[in-house]
């Protein structure tokens, strides 16, 4: 690592900073889940080190826990997780000019905060820095996520069983998830995306498949795509 | 009927295959089939969508309950914790500060009650 992109990274993780803390007790709910859900402790931070996608595990594991086909179960967690087609896009645009292995990593540590924190920092970033540290960046954010999200769930594997499971516990991982968006509506354009969305997902909260979100986002984009004009050409880091 | 532990380890094997396709899918596929200008530039909206998507059902699960008053909502603490957090991390321009007053504002909620 080049100085400049590990200046980056360390910068990328400060884009997540303490809200780690959330993603943690989200890890650590998580974790205890699995083992009550009939998983060893292996099974269970193997799947969280390897798996790394709290929606996919929390979709996949009733099903685990009832001894459903397996097909069942992987295609469960393909559509719970059809969102990442879209972030895939997102990123895939963004790192255009990267090693393919690089491009293969960065896709598969994609989370919804770490992309999220990533973008609101690309939009506020004033001097344009080049692609390889922007790819540290994202890595130095979503890499803190995975190790908050990793460490917690290896709390919670530990500790299953010794403490009583609390709602709380994964509530404050959305608490985390609520004090990322707060930063990132300070434009009416966020508002109006954030407000369909969130009708939506209410809306939806109990569809299959998680079918209640991707409208969510469904509604979200195409707002996005109405209010935002035609583009001003040689804008943004991104081009 | 439970599944065999090589069974778990399959289903396991599967989830990886299934996430790593999905966060990779536009990343393999040749350029040319990228979604690009004004479609590219909506996508880059759609993770703020998706945390919004994330977050609303349960902080809003005690307001549309059946039979929900001000105060089963204030009890259920979720929703006074969401706004507190969204409210500091927004004036704060900074989210640590905003999830610690909705984990504060979720300790006195239950605290009181």
């Amino acid at each position: 690592m080049i100085p400049s992109e590990r200046a980056a990274f360390i910068d990328g993780a400060r884009l997540i900073g303490g809200t780690v803390f959330g993603t943690f007790c989200w890890g650590a709910a998580i974790g205890m889940a699995l083992v009550k859900g009939g998983l060893s402790s292996m099974q269970a931070l193997g799947m969280v080190m390897l798996v790394f996608s709290g929606t996919a595990q929390v979709a996949a594991l009733p099903l685990i826990a009832q001894g459903a086909a397996l097909p069942a179960i992987w295609l469960t967690a393909l559509l719970a997780n059809l969102r990442f087609v879209v972030y895939s896009a997102v990123v895939a645009n963004e790192f255009r000019g990267r090693p393919m292995a690089q491009r293969l990593l960065i896709g598969w540590m994609t989370t919804d905060t770490g992309l999220a924190a990533y973008l609101s920092g690309q939009q506020k970033a004033t001097a344009s820095i080049s692609e390889r540290d922007r790819a540290a960046r994202f890595m130095g954010a979503n890499g803190l996520v995975y190790f908050g999200w990793t460490l917690g769930t290896a709390v919670g594997v530990g500790v299953a069983g010794l403490i009583p499971d609390s709602p709380r516990l994964a509530f404050v991982g959305l608490l985390a998830v609520v004090a990322i968006i707060g930063p990132m509506m300070s434009t009416r354009l966020a508002w109006s995306i954030a407000v369909p969305a969130a009708l939506v997902a209410v809306i939806g909260r109990d569809w299959p498949w998680r079918g209640g979100m991707f409208a969510a986002i469904a509604v979200g984009v195409a707002v996005a795509m109405l209010m935002t004009r035609p583009p001003q050409r040689l804008s943004g880091p991104a081009s | 009927m439970r599944l065999s532990d090589a069974q778990v380890w399959g289903a396991i094997a599967g989830l990886v295959v299934m996430v790593f396709l999905t966060r990779n899918a536009f990343l393999v596929v040749p350029m040319r089939w990228q979604p690009r200008g004004a479609v590219e530039r909506a996508l880059r909206h759609a993770p703020l969508a998706a945390l919004v998507a994330l977050v609303t059902p349960s902080m809003a699960e005690a307001l549309i309950a059946p039979g929900a008053s001000l105060a089963s909502v204030w009890v259920d603490a979720r929703l006074p914790a969401a706004l507190a957090a969204l409210l500091v991390s927004r004036l704060a321009k900074s989210a640590f500060p905003g999830m610690a007053a909705g984990v504060a504002v979720l300790w006195l909620i239950d605290a009181m009650s």
